[in-house]
């Protein structure tokens, strides 16, 4: 009987289906892995061997790209988990706005990432409301996009607010699967809120925050075109990261170093992302 | 009442994921925005001084747009082009890329056909990249705006580019300087035509102010400083407004120095494309970034440039709030619209450098127009009869109307208007006078960075030292990406 309910679908229907993500995924990585080795001028390749990966290290901005990316990523990452949390728990409290708060909260994500760059550009302008505020507040205006103690911080700001709805969503869907049962048990027991949370909510929501750290660690790797067209890497190199660096090199028609830089950055996010996912699945294991 | 939940759930989402798809189409927007008006003369070419200097002098002699040759600049009756819709990729915006487009109405109502018009970047690099990419593809629209010179050979004109030599109006409409930029130096291949106004690169003043203050010109770079310390001392203007959050206003004052450096030694682009020479050897190269450091480290120039735009440089320098800025002529389209009845009191002067005697200017040719060699049979004729109907007066009289021309057309017979402000005259006048065109275009080598390394030599960030180690280690990734021979 097993056996014959496998045989109802054959292999061979899976083949449209793997034959776009050959086609689309599978070629174009291994193909970028080749032209990673090339000088590239997209009609002619030149082998060079490791020669582009060894120039994407020396260069100048790399180092500082690295270490912005990191900041960026584990920054966004944290703070959206944080705040989502906090924003899941309050919108299931039973509060009588739940609904329409969900609706705030998820908005953002439905703008793409160059109108909310467009949008903080205009609030974080020398003029723009973020300092007419403070200057009204008696404060001392910032350079929030131009001074390079603030750029990537107001990169990260933006991309928080940009990327919060999605994860509160998630959260509040792991938070609204836990069964009810368990908190009217601690309610009867006389757990405090903070134990319940503590106790039941946070164990039972690991998944979801599994899926959600993992989501926007990648994301975080990989952001471009928010920081591209908030600050630009600028100024200087102090918010730069991978995907600005490289696609300056795109853009000047390095296309075997600029894919070089890719393939640095796909290594980077598999060797944090997967080790990091399987860990978490232990650690679920092992709670629950 | 569950299915039309889901459908609308699934309605909601596919918006989403629109809403999300587009990041692409406002980022060029927005970059389009930051370098807008910088894009005339962001792309251009290389020219030799001698020859550009006269076709530019001849340019300002001549009173109004009159045809000297009565043949070539008329159109001839018999085009008629209906049903035929050309493909048209170009990158211009403002004034400018308006009266790009009344050419292009104007046309479209004398043939009959029909023109879609794709705006390509305004940032000159974006707009290099995709075209070179739909070249490599075949996808090039049937007109494009090319940039000219060393840049051109990017998208390989021998295999991608119609090729114009065989048209009889080309030679009789279009200026030999412009030509010989243009052209196959072994086959005898034409591949462009001007799509703009040439481009002067200096120092734009306002006269009130030097009036106000009793100030000279400045004909070296000291006099300069010094006019710089009355102004900062005496006003609570801007001595030198400089819109740096713009990547060719970041670029102006350094590659302008390159003038002096083509005096000093003509070869000098050739010798450090070959690798005979290093940047950091010239002094007179160096001297550009050292001018640089002058106004940081004297507090002569804007408090944040950085977030400075390059609209916002001409608009403070038109209403006095500024008293100089280093650019090109296309700021003056930018002024006549910020700030129209301002634009008589901009005045212009090259670059000072060490000596009083030897003064002048680098230039920007036009960028082109160039047709797709892969152009459809029956789009053919439309479009070499277009690529002409560009090169006649009646095109010009049409852009004419839209704006006032900054630079020269480098077409024969088609001169400037009185109309033209007496800034961009004087800026005619010095490229008659002493003129080069900038080093990009005559040599291909630039790195990735170079506009990020300029804004922090600008910043203080980097001492003129700094920057140019840093300028040669970047320059050298993008010889040898290039492929560069020696490198």
């Amino acid at each position: 009987m097993k056996n014959r309910n496998r045989k109802t679908y054959p292999l061979w229907m899976a083949t449209p289906g793997l034959v776009v993500y050959v086609v689309i995924f599978i070629i174009p990585t291994f193909a970028s892995f080749y032209f990673s080795t090339t000088i590239w001028n997209l009609k002619d390749t030149t082998f060079v061997g490791l020669e582009n990966f060894i120039t994407f290290f020396t260069m100048t901005n790399t180092r500082t790209a690295l270490i912005n990316t990191a900041i960026f990523a584990l920054t966004t990452c944290l703070a959206k988990i944080l705040l989502g949390l906090l924003l899941a728990r309050y919108v299931c409290s039973g509060i009588r706005s739940g609904k329409y708060l969900k609706i705030v909260i998820f908005f953002p994500y439905l703008l793409g990432n160059v109108v909310v760059a467009l949008a903080f550009r205009a609030l974080l302008e020398p003029e723009g409301t973020v300092n007419q505020f403070l200057t009204a507040m008696g404060l001392e205006a910032v350079h929030w996009l131009t001074d390079k103690h603030f750029a990537l911080l107001s990169c990260i700001i933006a991309d928080i607010w940009k990327g919060i709805g999605t994860v509160t969503i998630i959260l509040i869907a792991g938070i609204c699967a836990i069964p009810k049962t368990y908190f009217e048990a601690a309610a009867i027991d006389g757990a405090d809120p903070w134990q319940i949370f503590r106790k039941i909510t946070l164990p039972l929501l690991l998944p979801s925050i599994n899926t959600v750290l993992t989501l926007c660690l990648i994301g975080g790797l990989r952001s471009y075109d928010l920081i591209q067209a908030l600050t630009g890497g600028g100024p200087g190199y102090s918010s730069e990261v991978l995907g600005t660096a490289i696609y300056k090199l795109f853009a000047r028609g390095s296309y075997g170093l600029a894919t070089a830089g890719n393939v640095i950055l796909f290594v980077a996010v598999a060797l944090i992302v997967f080790p990091l996912n399987s860990f978490i699945a232990r650690r679920e294991a092992e709670i629950l | 009442m569950k299915k039309k939940l889901a459908l609308a759930l699934a309605l909601s989402l596919t918006l989403g994921l629109v809403a999300c798809g587009s990041p692409d189409e406002p980022s060029s927007g927005n970059s389009g925005d930051k370098n807008g008006a910088s894009v005339s003369g962001d792309v251009g070419g290389a020219s030799d001084s001698s020859e550009e200097g006269s076709d530019a002098a001849g340019s300002v002699s001549g009173s109004s747009q009159e045809s000297s040759g009565a043949d070539n600049a008329k159109t001839p009756e018999h085009w008629n082009f209906e049903g035929v819709t050309l493909n048209i990729a170009h990158s211009t915006t403002g004034e400018v890329g308006d009266a790009l487009q009344a050419q292009l109405d104007a046309f479209c109502e004398l043939t009959g056909c029909k023109i879609e018009v794709e705006l390509l970047s305004s940032n000159s690099e974006e707009s290099v990249y995709t075209l070179e990419v739909r070249a490599a593809t075949g996808n090039l629209p049937d007109l494009f705006q090319s940039s000219i010179g060393a840049q051109l050979d990017k998208l390989d004109p021998k295999a991608n580019i119609y090729d114009l030599s065989g048209q009889d109006w080309i030679r009789e409409n279009v200026t030999s300087s412009y030509l010989d930029l243009v052209s196959d130096a072994d086959t005898g291949a034409v591949y462009c035509i001007p799509l703009t106004t040439s481009n002067v690169a200096g120092c734009f003043y306002n006269k009130k102010v030097y009036e106000d203050l009793q100030l000279e010109i400045p004909l070296t770079w000291e006099e300069f400083l010094n006019n710089c310390e009355i102004i900062k001392t005496q006003t609570d203007k801007v001595p030198v407004v400089t819109p740096y959050s713009d990547g060719a206003g970041s670029q102006i004052l350094f590659l302008s120095q390159y003038f002096y450096v083509h005096q000093e030694d003509p070869d000098f682009a050739d010798k450090y494309t070959n690798r005979e020479i290093e940047l950091h050897d010239s002094e007179t190269f160096m001297r550009g970034l050292y001018k640089l450091n002058d106004l940081y480290t004297k507090q002569y120039q804007s408090d944040d440039p950085l977030a400075v735009s390059f609209e916002k440089s001409a608009a403070d320098l038109a209403n006095g709030d500024a008293a100089m800025t280093f650019s090109r002529t296309n700021i003056l389209s930018t002024i006549s619209n910020v700030a129209p009845d301002k634009i008589d009191d901009i005045g212009f002067f090259p670059l000072p450098d060490t000596s009083a005697e030897v003064r002048g200017v680098a230039t920007w040719m036009p960028v082109a127009w160039c047709m797709s060699k892969t152009i459809a049979p029956e789009k053919e004729a439309c479009a070499l009869a277009l690529m002409e109907y560009l090169t006649t007066s009646e095109a010009i009289d049409a852009y004419c109307e839209v704006t006032v021309p900054t630079g020269a057309f480098m077409l024969n017979g088609v001169s400037l208007p009185d109309t033209i402000s007496a800034a961009a005259r004087e800026a005619q006048e010095w490229v008659a006078k002493s003129s080069t065109s900038v080093m990009e275009y005559s040599c291909n080598i630039k790195g990735s960075n170079m506009v990020t390394i300029l804004q922090m030599a600008e910043t203080g960030e980097y001492s003129p030292e700094e920057a140019i180690s840093e300028i040669e280690k970047d320059n050298a990734i993008d010889a040898r990406q290039k492929g560069v021979a020696g490198w």
